[in-house]
């Protein structure tokens, strides 16, 4: 893990970020990927909507939480996160979804570095 | 991309992360089992849904050695019944030989391909429904201690070990299963110190070790999960659906399973995945049956000999399938085409709202019947997702459907005015509770539980005799020993502690205010209306929760009535209602009830409460709602076979295992305005939401009808259909040889796979005829067509129903009255269409 | 029904005889007595027992079996095995009596089986055949035995014969291995954990006079065993046997059916032991309130779904103090008592009412919820002494002590120390854990 300096003179932490888009109904396989992976922790956005291959996607219904997309945001070290891509890229052979990795830097690396993840 | 590269380690064994989507991927394949306690219906084929239904039903039939169809005796008894309709038989099975041009193309003189297929559908001999397997050794083993480790509070001594987890704790356990030890031998034993103890890493290794094809892995492993589709269903309810306090100190995963799984694959114990018959007869034979030499004929009339023979009996029971669902279709459609005119508008003296379910429709048509009464059609739980707390119980329970998570905890309260009564009731429970422990201690100490069998006998005796002879009697003294729960306590509203508070202002006002946008109910709404819950009555039944209301997820739908009734009287929610357009009159007073769908009775709570200057009213909506009860009754009793006054003894007999038909004989799922189906005679067999097109025009309210009521009815509609289908593989079997595990679910006898679907009661009639007749769920919609196809495009999870034929979509337009069905992805779609445009394809002609 | 044969009709008509039976047979028996006449007491209690269960079972299966595919056959066999049981134990000659007892067995085998397109039920009901095969087998040789030695065929005869004690010691011997076949005692205990493939009602009809009839036969040929003390006190061993195992399976089973099961072959286990300690009133009516007892959770086994197991109310305290007055009362009472026999069940009976009491008591609920608790447990207790002494008199008859004074103490306490370690309960070792549930658990291939 990397310590870098920014702008505002805090010591910085790099991290990885993941987002990725899912059917609601998936929302459960995601979960799994990042527990097995070590994530610690994430944020859902649930109602997303969207247009893609398959035409437009309403947000959720207001009865059925499996309705619509869900968004996940993970922050984790490069390992864990690469971890779930390679976990995803398998589970996108048969579910419908996307992914987005980026770099960034977080102030506090112990927020985003589970027990298992640490040194 | 750069990174994959990076971190992709080149190894051949999985990581621990793709081992669980992997994993995650293969629970899919069955559906997550309630217990029974709270049973909620779920198609025993979820797992199959991306396919169409007839190739679901085949394939599903291969993975857990299921029948694809009924046996063809029963469809050949309901064609000469009149349930099938001949016609529509025929021209499925033109439509299956590819059109009228090859199905007349003769085979011999006099004798076309059609009448070889009909030979094989209406003639010759087919197989009877098989007995029910014995469970392999691997299964058995495997079931065996999913049994001990997933008992909740049955056995007096736990499992040891349990809080490491389903997979280490069996693995701690099983150097000592002699079981284990002869179907794994010593290999197996020295396997048992070698594997991960981290049932992640065990499944990559064990998948690494075994060599599984990278691209079949998921295959692979949910043909596994699908070996015991109770247990892992159970699993899946506890992963998803339970709240973890159920799970506690005893954790268990998917992972867990098939670790155990692997476990038995890499000791090369496996045995071989169920494998259904081939039912199929010989060309020959065909040949023979209808009269032909098979030798004799060329060969180009042998290969259309043995294109029929080879049709297995999923197709035929599809064409049989097929041709009901189109009989049925044009029973009903027709009648609703017919009806689109609104009758005049006049007040109601009540309007009553009703859950969906298909046993709702027979009484309101009884109610209607009965005076100037309106009734609607409304989810069960009153769009409310909460979970409620009982007083004396130990957890929460989860008055929603399983589709939502519940947003508001409730806790019962005493009534103004019942403080007596409800600290009675609570003496009275705390009585039966301390007498429960004590009894249950005595039982089973080593030193009391003689004593206490001898000293309980004549009392048992006493019991036996009484619920035998005299259950009504037994009940009445039963009750007597409380007061009527519903009488001392209700569901809290408001908290005394306002943080905890279940619901703000706004909330409420928004739950009111869903039930009109849904519903259509005018704001001029009359002077009562009666918020309907129902719920069954069974003892001694294990599936008694199966007669409750499926959207108050396997719970009496009472509670959630009481709630948003009381809402609805509150001053400050219909001042909220009123600023965003629905200004309700002030002399409308609502009501909450629930309807025992056994006795027909129906039960008003909060009486106390209901203005003066509305008893008149009240008192003639009771006798209303007695006399059409005992109409609604009658009829059942013929479904049933028994007297009207047998139905009341049978909700409290403790030996009935058929108090009610429940939602069997259900077909149709009906969305528009009462006055459309008003007079159509629905006989029970349909859900019934309540629906205004022109208070609707973006299409929202109609999405959130389809999207969770239609599939929480389709769940329905399938586990009926597959229970019938075949009762061993999709049902759970016999009821009077079922015997309760861990107070969670049934196993049959000594053991094997916790049970999914209904018992065979439930779906079958005294002579062992299905009562059900197993046919796909047909929805009819009244709105503009192409709102319907706006709705139905945005919604992957209708593209996916209405598209691979789990549903029928029939939408009747309400400008021209015609009739449009929607087209399966199947079917070829005429020129100058698009692919899931609707279209009226003229069957019926 | 209108429009059904005359099926149901008969099953109304065999359930109207049965309770109509239950009804005559005690008072019957009741008034021969006050009018001077001669009556087995054990015979009618037996009778009257198995007519009674056997009336509940007729009318419960009526409503409960109407689905059933063989619902006539069902019907007959439940007859015939009522009328069986009832041959059983009013025979006086033994003919009738080996007759009713072997096909008994045998249709109770068949109902075991009863769903036969079920390779599972097929399977448990060969495991029962052969059960009681093995155990018929003895019997009769026991009792050929016992008729060349005396040249008599009536069975009471039979019993009070005076016979060489080598040829009275091996014809009990028999009986006893015959009686354990019956009451699924080690190592015969497989057949009844696997007969849950039997309809719920079949299950509690084993309890009227079938799975307790070795209970019958050892108060049936009491004066037998008491000329042969060596087998009372194998009767006494295989008693503790299955006291400790069929325990220890009930305490393991995550099943309600197989719970029961394993509960009574503990309670079978009791039966005996207090049988071949000469407690022939208590064991009667062990027999008796067991058989009902069980055949209610049987019946109402249905309705276990989502009840959690109540937690232990045993308060080590209170089960440390009862267990030290009942100890104390019984050094007072065994040397002065008659009939020391009796001593183990009303002791064990005392503590129980005294333990439950204590824990009623002690409890941190108000009055007004102890209160009827206390006074059902009056009635409950008061109900066990009248049963206690109304069996008494049925039997008619004590024994000599089996054990001596101090022997039946350390019983007392073994049974006391037991209940005082699971008031604490500790997980259990793995190996037993695994041992105990196997136990329970058919074995895949195996039989017997």
């Amino acid at each position: 893990m990397m310590t870098g300096t920014d702008p505002i003179r805090l010591p910085t932490h790099r991290l990885k970020k993941i987002e990725i888009v899912v059917h609601a109904a998936d929302q459960g396989l995601v979960e799994d990927l990042l527990k097995a992976a070590g994530v610690g922790g994430w944020t859902i956005i649930r109602d997303v909507a969207g247009m893609g291959h398959g035409g437009f996607h309403q947000g959720k219904t207001i009865f059925n939480d499996a309705s619509g997309l869900v968004m996940f945001v993970g922050v984790a070290g490069a390992a864990a996160i690469g971890e779930v891509a390679r976990g995803l890229a398998r589970m996108f052979e048969q579910r419908a979804g996307v992914t987005f990795l980026s770099d960034v830097e977080v102030i506090r690396s112990d927020y985003f570095t589970p027990g298992a993840e640490a040194g | 991309m750069n990174m994959m590269a990076q971190i992709t380690a080149p190894e051949r064994q999985l990581s621990r992360t793709e081992v669980a989507g992997l994993v995650a991927l293969a629970a899919r394949r069955v559906p997550p089992l309630w217990p029974l306690a709270s049973a909620i219906a779920t198609n025993p084929l979820a797992g199959f849904e991306h396919l169409p239904f007839a190739e679901a039903v085949a394939s599903a039939a291969r993975q857990f050695g299921a029948a694809a169809t009924l046996p063809l005796d029963h469809w050949r008894n309901w064609l000469a019944a009149g349930r099938v309709d001949q016609a529509a038989l025929r021209s499925a099975a033109v439509t299956r030989l590819g059109g009228i041009y090859r199905a007349s193309a003769p085979v011999a003189a006099g004798l076309s391909r059609l009448d070889l297929l009909l030979a094989r559908l209406l003639t010759m001999p087919s197989p009877a429904a098989a007995p029910p397997r014995r469970l392999a050794d691997d299964a058995a083993l495997i079931a065996k201690w999913c049994a001990a480790f997933f008992d909740r509070g049955q056995a007096a001594v736990p499992m040891p070990h349990r809080e490491l987890g389903l997979y280490r704790a069996v693995l701690a356990l099983l150097p000592h299963d002699r079981a284990f030890t002869a179907l794994a031998g010593p290999a197996g034993r020295r396997l048992l110190l070698a594997v991960p103890r981290d049932p992640l890493a065990a499944v990559a290794e064990g998948l690494a070790v075994l060599d599984v094809p990278g691209g079949e892995i998921s295959e692979w492993l949910a043909g596994l999960v699908a070996r015991l589709p109770g247990w892992a269903g159970h699993i899946r309810w506890r992963s998803e659906h339970a709240d973890p306090e159920l799970s506690a100190g005893a954790p268990a995963t998917m992972a867990d399973l098939l670790a155990l799984w692997l476990l038995l694959a890499r000791a090369g114990v496996l045995s071989p995945a169920p494998a259904a018959p081939d039912t199929r007869p010989m060309p020959a034979a065909l040949a023979a049956h209808c009269g032909l030499d098979l030798a004799r004929l060329g060969p180009d009339r042998q290969v259309m000999v043995e294109e029929v023979a080879r049709l297995d009996d999923a197709t035929l029971g599809q064409l049989f399938m097929a041709a009901a669902e189109q009989t049925y279709l044009e029973g009903l459609v027709p009648q609703l085409e017919r009806a689109i005119t609104p009758p005049q508008a006049s007040r109601p003296a009540a309007q009553l709202v009703f859950c969906i379910d298909v046993r709702s429709e027979p009484f309101r048509r009884a109610l209607e019947a009965e005076g100037p009464y309106e009734t609607l059609g409304y989810a069960g739980f009153f769009g409310l997702p909460i979970a409620l707390r009982r007083d004396g119980a130990p957890h929460r329970e989860r008055l929603l459907p399983v589709l939502l998570a519940p947003q508001h905890d409730l806790a019962e309260a005493p009534l103004p005015g019942h403080e007596a009564q409800a600290a009675r009731l609570a003496a009275a429970q705390a009585t039966g509770r301390h007498a429960a422990s004590l009894f249950a201690t005595a039982k089973q100490g080593p030193a009391t539980a003689f004593a206490t069998a001898e000293a309980t006998g004549p009392l048992a005796a006493v019991l036996m005799a009484g619920r035998t002879l005299a259950p009504r009697l037994a009940r009445r003294l039963q009750a007597r020993l409380a007061p009527p729960r519903e009488e001392a306590l209700a569901p809290a509203l408001h908290h005394h502690d306002p943080a905890r508070t279940p619901f703000s202002l706004a909330e409420q006002v928004g739950y009111a205010a869903t039930l009109f946008r849904l519903t259509g109910l005018p704001a001029q709404t009359a002077r009562l209306v009666v918020l309907t819950g129902h719920g069954g009555a069974a003892v001694n039944n294990p599936y008694a929760a199966a007669l409750d209301c499926g959207a108050c997820g396997g719970h009496p739908g009472g509670a959630n009535a009481r709630v948003l009734a009381a809402m609805l009287n509150t001053p400050e929610v219909r001042a909220g209602l009123a600023a965003q357009g629905l200004a309700l009159p002030a002399e409308s007073w609502f009501l909450a009830a629930e309807h025992n769908t056994t006795t027909d009775a129906v039960t008003l709570f909060d009486r106390d409460a209901v203005p003066s200057s509305h008893l008149a009213d009240l008192a003639q909506l009771e006798s209303a709602l007695a006399r059409a009860g005992a109409t609604n009754r009658a009829r059942r009793a013929r479904l049933l076979g028994r007297t009207p006054d047998a139905l009341i003894s049978a909700a409290c007999d403790w030996a009935e295992v058929r108090p009610e038909w429940g939602l069997a004989s259900n077909a149709a799922f009906v969305v528009g305005p009462r006055w459309w189906s008003r007079d159509v005679d629905l006989a029970g067999r349909a859900f019934l939401h309540s629906y205004d097109w022109q208070t609707d025009p973006d299409g929202a309210a109609l999405a959130t009808i389809l999207t969770a009521p239609m599939v929480v009815a389709q769940w329905i509609n399938c586990q009926y259909l597959f229970s019938t289908l075949d009762n061993q593989a999709y049902g759970s079997g016999d009821k009077t040889t079922q015997n309760v595990l861990g107070g969670i679910g049934v196993i049959q006898g000594n053991g094997g796979d916790l049970r999914i679907g209904l018992p065979r009661q439930s779906l079958f009639d005294d002579a062992g005829t299905p009562f059900h007749l197993p046919q796909r769920l047909l929805t009819v919609v009244l709105a503009p067509p192409d709102r319907v196809a706006r709705v139905v495009a945005a919604s992957p999870i209708l593209g996916q129903l209405f598209g691979k034929g789990w549903v029928r979509l029939v939408v009747v337009d309400p400008a021209t009255g015609q009739a449009r069905r929607w087209r399966d992805d199947s079917e070829a779609a005429p020129e100058g269409t698009l692919p899931h445009e609707i279209v009226w394809t003229q069957e019926t002609a | 029904m209108p429009d059904q044969p005359s099926p149901p009709d008969l099953t109304r008509t065999l359930a109207a005889l049965l309770w109509a039976g239950a009804g005559a047979v005690p008072l019957g028996g009741a008034a021969a007595h006050l009018a001077g006449w001669q009556v087995d007491g054990l015979g009618l209690a037996m009778a009257s027992l198995t007519l009674f269960v056997g009336a509940v079972v007729a009318s419960f299966s009526r409503r409960y079996l109407r689905a059933d595919p063989h619902r006539g056959r069902y019907f007959i066999m439940l007859g015939l095995l009522l009328g069986a049981v009832l041959l059983t134990v009013t025979a006086r000659h033994l003919a009738l009596f080996i007759a009713g007892w072997v096909a008994s067995g045998q249709l109770l085998a068949g109902l075991i089986g009863h769903d036969h397109g079920w390779p599972e039920a097929r399977a448990a009901a060969r495991r029962a055949r052969l059960a009681f095969a093995l155990g018929d087998a003895a019997l009769i040789t026991g009792l050929a035995l016992l008729a060349g030695g005396t040249g008599t065929l009536q069975v009471g005869e039979l019993a009070t014969a005076n016979l060489p004690a080598p040829v009275a010691t091996l014809a009990a011997l028999l009986l006893l291995a015959g009686a354990a076949a019956r009451c699924a005692l080690p190592p015969f205990a497989g057949w009844l954990l696997s007969s849950m493939t039997a309809p719920t009602p079949v299950s509690a009809l084993m309890h009227a006079g079938l799975v307790n009839a070795g209970g019958f036969l050892l108060l049936r040929f009491a004066p037998l065993f008491e000329g042969a003390p060596l087998v009372r006190h194998a009767a006494l061993l295989l008693g503790l046997a299955a006291v400790v195992q069929g325990h220890a399976i009930m305490l393991v089973r995550p099943d309600i059916k197989r719970a029961l099961a394993g509960s009574t072959v503990a309670q079978m286990g009791f039966m005996v032991i207090s049988c071949a300690l000469g407690a022939y009133g208590a064991a009667l009516w062990h027999i008796i309130a067991h058989g009902l007892f069980k055949a209610w959770l049987f019946l109402g086994s249905g309705g276990a779904v989502g009840v959690r197991r109540a937690p232990l109310a045993v308060r080590p305290g209170a089960a440390l103090g009862s267990a030290a007055l009942i100890f104390a009362g019984a050094l007072l009472l065994v040397p002065g008592a008659r009939a020391a026999g009796g001593l183990i069940p009303l002791l064990l009976a005392a503590l129980t009412m005294l333990n439950t009491a204590i824990a009623c008591l002690a409890g941190r609920q108000p009055l007004r919820v102890r209160a009827p608790l206390l006074l059902g447990l009056a009635a409950l207790a008061a109900a066990q002494a009248l049963g206690l002494v109304l069996a008494g008199a049925l039997i008619g008859r004590e024994a000599p002590p089996a054990l001596p004074t101090p022997a039946l103490l350390v019983l007392l306490v073994g049974f006391i120390a037991t209940w005082l370690w699971q008031a604490r309960p500790g997980p259990l070792p793995a190996a037993l854990y695994v041992r105990l549930l196997n136990a329970g658990t058919p074995t895949p291939k195996g039989d017997a």
